[in-house]
This record gives structure tokens, sequence and C-alpha cells, in this order.
């Protein structure tokens, strides 16, 4: 079997570990792009083609195939943000975001929708962005879907996700078939622990790889720290090396000088690199207007084997409750199943002794279905603020509003109530004070009652987005509709953090869109 | 009778909350009861391993060794085995794999859990915030089960938050072990795919990768 990334690392492609590099080791580029995940791996792609010297700077360590085996605490601990605990400044939300070369393509689950016509107009309504249509983003789509070999799944969806189908079948409402950018799929069910066979087309088998056949560089294991400024300008990038598995910083430090730079650190890690260079920042936006698309879940006991390790972790969701109490009305969600390990099921249920032993007890029957709240499209859903703590790391003050409580407690309601039409011997809504229900009419009662508070109910996000919101009016936004920053001559900043709101779909194709319309025309500009 | 904990949350503020993150809270904030329940800042440190001195651990250190020996059975119930050589082995894998999880939390959690930890550890401390005087290796399961539902119910959100890392840490080390849970239903990735894939055939596993370190 041919590894793309150990066969290019053979071919000596530019590829350097910071912790390697001499303290204050100077490097230049055309374009510096901070960030290897969906938004900055995308953009390297683009800008290399259009041949423009690439820098790329990523955080977390080169991790590929030989690292990907299949283990949860490996894959948990060394591919995920803070290794995985990372949460909202309240503890309420877990946080779960990519931290390798790759970033969180590397780890998701290969879920693929463009972005709903719905947002995008709502975004031009209401958020003054332009040139982002429904019209205008179909072919960046389409170039995207082709790029990384996104395509209907045609394997039946595995027991887990046939819950959803069967529950939706029977309660008349609509399932659909997921879309999936896979390439030669084992239809093993380890896509958040990193491919083990190179299947999933992420940024680090695509995009990444041929951003290095450009000739592009890719500096790991290197934090950006801050930018310094001259003038309107960004003069030179601050990194600091950390140690050989980016867990700590080595005290060395990196200096960066380019032409421009893309941000793409994400919605988290985005806003800290500007919070952190005292960008300007005259309207108050930078890190505003963060979200989440909270999740909820329920787990329910199925009469047959679920074995919901085996086969596409996601292949099946419903989008019945997205949109149904209009776009800006009460919070809707999107339905989908989550292909909870014993070590992540454990961890959300925060049970200990008889309780938790009980729950594990029926974990090869376990469905466990997941809502995805659209935040971000009404008055009461601002979102959360990324800001600093005093050693300067970024944490996400994520306040969940009355109104995302309301959209909450109805998820656990249609999850349970599609989880008992498909079968469900026992459904349990994933919250310290929920009971076993055995049945629909009981799961209305005990879910109404059941105290909509943080810490109690589990609550976890693998999309974070908005943070450096774009619109044309500097007012309420940080970057311009073609993500080039308001304040900021040299800068564009290109991944999810630029979105106005959720998306109400799993992001990463929106990502994907934005930042290939994004990095082309930057191209153009720094081509001419 | 159950030792409660002091009920001062009226006077914390939002700002007070926000510094927290990981555990959740104040615990983590000071080394003396005023602190603690104040929710006073302590300085900011970054917080590197090495500190599991005299210890064969990075992160856990011999009074962490104790506390994680009483966390662990209380915690998994049922799944923790009856007899005392199975309870080592047990006991082994779950210290091994709650360092290695901890460890590579980065710097801030690091920070944070070692301040819940060194709660756990100090006599008084602990007495007052758990009401478990004894030392752990004397603490009966029951007595931690009590302190852990007291904090899960506590109305001080700070101790619901601590609760809910140490469940979630020592769940987590505990159930991602196939070892553990294989007569549940799922004893990790198939044996064809460890036959068959290459980062499971050692010369492979091992390669250095090849870095071309110092150029620009």
């Amino acid at each position: 079997m041919r590894d793309i990334i150990a066969d290019g690392l053979s071919r000596g492609w530019h590829v350097s570990s910071a912790h390697t590099l001499a303290d204050k080791t100077t490097l230049e580029a055309d374009v510096v792009i901070i960030g290897t995940g969906a938004g900055g791996a995308t953009s390297a792609e683009i800008l290399s083609k259009a041949g423009l010297k690439v820098l790329m700077i990523e955080e977390g360590k080169l991790r590929y195939q030989k690292d990907f085996k299949m283990d949860e605490l490996e894959a948990f601990s060394t591919l995920y943000q803070e290794g995985t605990a990372r949460k909202t400044a309240d503890g309420a939300i877990a946080i779960y975001q990519g931290r390798s070369v790759g970033g969180s393509t590397t780890v998701n689950w290969t879920s693929t929708f463009r972005t709903p016509d719905n947002t995008l107009k709502h975004w031009q309504n209401e958020h003054g962005v332009a040139g982002c249509s429904p019209e205008d983003m179909a072919p960046w789509f389409a170039d995207r879907e082709r790029a990384l070999n996104m395509e209907k799944w045609l394997v039946p969806p595995n027991a887990n996700n046939s819950v959803l189908k069967q529950g939706c079948d029977a309660l008349g409402w609509s399932s659909e078939i997921m879309i999936r950018n896979v390439k030669g799929c084992w239809n093993l069910g380890y896509c958040g622990f990193g491919c083990p066979v190179n299947a999933k087309q992420s940024m680090l088998v695509t995009s990444i790889p041929q951003a290095l056949e450009n000739n592009a560089h890719l500096l790991s294991c290197a934090r950006v720290e801050r930018f310094h400024f001259k003038g309107d300008q960004i003069h030179e990038l601050e990194c600091s090396a950390l140690d050989a598995e980016a867990n700590f910083s080595s005290g060395k430090k990196i200096r960066v000088r380019a032409r421009h730079f893309v941000l793409s650190a994400g919605s988290i890690g985005s806003p800290a690199v500007l919070l952190r260079s005292a960008a300007p920042d005259p309207y108050d936006t930078l890190g505003a207007r963060t979200f989440l698309h909270p999740v909820n879940s329920c787990t329910a006991t199925m009469p047959e084997p679920v074995r919901w390790f085996e086969g596409a972790p996601q292949s099946v969701y419903s989008d019945e409750f997205v949109w149904k109490k209009g776009i800006s009305g009460e919070a809707g969600f999107k339905l989908e199943v989550a292909p909870v390990f014993p070590g992540g099921l454990a961890a959300q249920e925060t049970l200990f002794g008889r309780p938790l032993a009980d729950r594990m007890a029926n974990l090869s029957h376990t469905n466990s279905m997941i809502a995805l709240v659209r935040d971000g499209f009404h008055e009461e859903s601002p979102g959360g603020r990324v800001k600093l703590r005093d050693d300067l790391s970024p944490v996400l003050d994520y306040p969940i509003s009355d109104y995302l409580w309301r959209g909450l407690k109805d998820a656990y309601l249609r999850m349970s109530e599609i989880q008992f039409a498909a079968g469900a011997k026992s459904v349990t809504a994933v919250h310290q004070d929920a009971k076993p229900m055995t049945s629909w009419r009981e799961a209305k009662q005990h879910i109404a009652a059941l105290p909509m508070k943080p810490l109690r109910a589990a609550i976890f996000s693998a999309h974070v987005m908005g943070g450096c919101s774009m619109g044309e009016n500097p007012k309420n936004s940080v970057v311009n509709s073609h993500g080039e920053h308001h304040q900021i001559a040299n800068l564009n900043v290109i991944d999810g953090s630029c979105f106005p709101t959720s998306i109400g779909a799993n992001p990463q194709l929106s990502i994907y869109g934005l930042a290939a319309k994004h990095a082309t025309r930057l191209a153009e500009r720094l081509s001419s | 009778m159950k030792k409660k904990v002091p009920d001062s949350n009226a006077s914390l503020t939002r700002r007070q909350l926000i510094r927290t993150g990981f555990i959740g809270s104040a615990i983590l904030s000071g080394a003396s009861a005023t602190a603690v329940l104040s929710g006073c800042a302590s300085k900011p440190e970054q917080y590197s391993l090495g500190h599991g001195k005299n210890s064969v651990y990075q992160f856990l250190n011999k009074q962490d060794v104790a506390l994680v020996a009483a966390l662990v059975p209380a915690i998994v119930g049922d799944q923790w085995p009856e007899h005392e050589t199975e309870q080592n082995m047990a006991l082994g894998l779950s210290l091994e794999r709650t360092d290695r999880f901890i460890s590579r939390m980065g710097s801030y959690n690091l920070g944070e859990v070692r301040k819940l930890f060194d709660l756990l550890n100090q006599r008084l401390m602990r007495g007052l915030t758990t009401g478990i005087w004894s030392p752990w290796e004397k603490t009966s399961n029951e007595d931690v089960a009590t302190f852990l539902t007291d904090w899960k119910h506590s109305s001080f959100s700070l101790f619901n938050g601590a609760y809910n890392a140490l469940t979630d840490i020592i769940g987590f080390a505990w159930y991602s072990s196939p070892a553990n849970t294989a007569h549940l239903g799922y004893g990790g990735p198939p044996a064809y795919l460890i036959d068959s894939l290459p980062q499971f055939k050692q010369n492979l596993a091992t390669r250095p990768e090849h870095h071309s370190a110092g150029e620009a």
C-alpha cells in the first residue's frame, strides 16, 4: 500500500518540524499560511499552483498513516486540540477540533454538505455579505466536490445509522443518505482516529501534498504567537517552536516574513492570533459571534446488536427539524448519529459506579443519536466570544442561552421519539439527571422535567465557526466578503472563522468552497 | 455525616467562573481554602511535564498514584476485577493510561489538573472539600462514592466541573482500552486489519520521519 505522505517525504518534500530549527531562525516566503486545516490547505494548494512561494505553518505535528492505528486513547490525545480536554469557559461544552497537520479534516467523519441556500441568503440579507449567494458559490462547491471525490455513499448504512432512517421512515419524517469525501473507502469506521487506509480525502492526502508538489514548505510543531505591525501592514510573524510531539513550547523562537499572510487557524485559533497581536479592532468585533452547533445526544438500547464501530460513522441524516420553525425562528437542529467508542461514551456520560457500568454493559446494542443545533440566526443566539487566558492561550466563552436550551430540549424529545419508533428497548438522554426511559410516553414526561443547565446536560461541539465574521460593514465584521481584513492590508482570514453564523450542516465543504473562492481571488491579486 | 461544601457561590461572579476551563473551576485556582472559595486566580504559569518526581510517570506523582488508585475502583464499579492479581494489573494499566491522557492536554489543562490533584492530596483541603480525612490508601470505595456524589450534586458549580473532570479522565482512560471492553463487545480493530496494514508492521512503524531540517 502506497502512502502518499511517506512517498513524498522520501522524494524530498520541503517539510520541517520546528523543534529541529535553530533558535531565532528567520524564514521568508511570498505568502505565509497559518494552519493546515480545510481553509489553510485549500489556500496553500491554490496559491502554490499560481506560482507563489508558500510557507504553511502548523502548530500540530505531521501525523499520517504510520501513526493511525485505530487506538482511541492515542487518537484522542494526539489528534485533537488539548487532547480532547478543550471546553468552553464554564466547562459546559466539550469542543473537538483537530490539532495535527490537516487540522480537523484529518479526524472528521467525512460528512459533506454544501452550505444551505437559507444560510447563504441570510448572510446576504442580515450580515451584509456580498458575492456569496447560492449562485455565486455553486461553482466553488462543485470544484471542491470534484477535487475531493465527494459522492453519495452507496454502501448500505450500518446499524447505528439505520436506526435514524428507520425511525424517520416510521414517523413520516425525512432522512437522506450522506455525501462523503472518500476514495477506495474500506468502510471500517475509524475516520475519527485518522483514516488508517488513506481513503478519506482529507487535506492530509489531497491539498497539502499538492501544495508540497508545487514547492510549498510545511513547517510543523510551530505555534504562531503574534503579528508585529508596521503601519497597516504585518511586518513580521513571531512563532514559538514546540517540542517534537507538539505538546509544549521548547523556548525557541522563529521569525517569519512575507508579502502576505493568510490566517487559517480555525475559529478559536484565528481570533486568538489576532488578539495576542493586539490587532486593530475598532468596533470590538474580533472573537465575537463564535458558533458551535451545540450538540446533545440520546443513547438507545436496541434489540439487536448495533456494532457502531463497523462501517462509515455517518451515512444518514435528517433535516426534518433544521428550518421547520423558520430561518430566524426557534432553534432548529440537524439529526445524525455518532459512532461512540467506549472511552468517548464513558467520558460524555460523566457517571460512576453502578450507573456507569450499567450504561457500558449495553455498549454493543447502543445507538447514539445526536442533534446539531443551528446557532447564530436569532437575536437570542449571539454565539460566544474567543478570549485570552492569563497565559495567552485562547478560550471560548459561550453561555448557553434559554433559546438554545429550548432547542436542545426539543432535540432530546425528537431523538428519543425516533429511537422508540425504530424499536428501541430503552432510551436515555445524555444528561446527569436522566433515567433510562422505556416508552415514548414516558420520554415525553421525563424529558420535559429535565433541568436544562450547564454541566448537567452533556453538550459538545465538533464545529467551531465564526469569530472573524465577514461582511461589507466594518462595524459588524472583521474581514470583508473576500476574507480580506478590514484594517490590515496584507492579511486574509480564510477558514470557518469568517462565517457570520453557524452553517446548519457539517461545515467542511462550506470551508473548502469559500476558501477556494477567496484564495483564487488572492492569487490573482498577488500575481498581478 | 457527609461533609457539605460551604455554599458561598452567591458572590461568585461570571468573570471568576470564566477562568476555569477543563476542570470547571476554583478548586483550581488556589492552594488555600480562602483562595478556592473566593476564586482567586493563581499566577499564570507555563506548566510542563517532569513534575512526576520520584515516579515512573510523566505527570502523576506518588501522591497522585494513591489518589487514582482510590478513584478507579469507585468510578468503574462492577468492572473492577475481584482478585488481587487482576486488580494490580488493572491499576497499572489505568495509571499508565491516565498519565498518558493527561500528559497531552497541553500546558493550561495540566496546570488545572495539577491544582485539582494537589487539593485532593492535601489533608486539610481534602477534608474540607470532600469530607475524607483519611489517606486515600485507607479510604473505602463507599467513601469515595459519597464524595463523588456530593461533588456531582453540589450547588457549587466548581465542584460539579471537578466531578465531571474526574469521571471523564478516569472513565476515558479505562474504557478506551480494548482490554477492558472486549467482554462488552468491542475488542479493538479486527485482527485482519492489524495483520494487513503497514502501520502495524514494525519496520515501517518505526521508520524515522524524513525532515529536511533547518532549511528555510
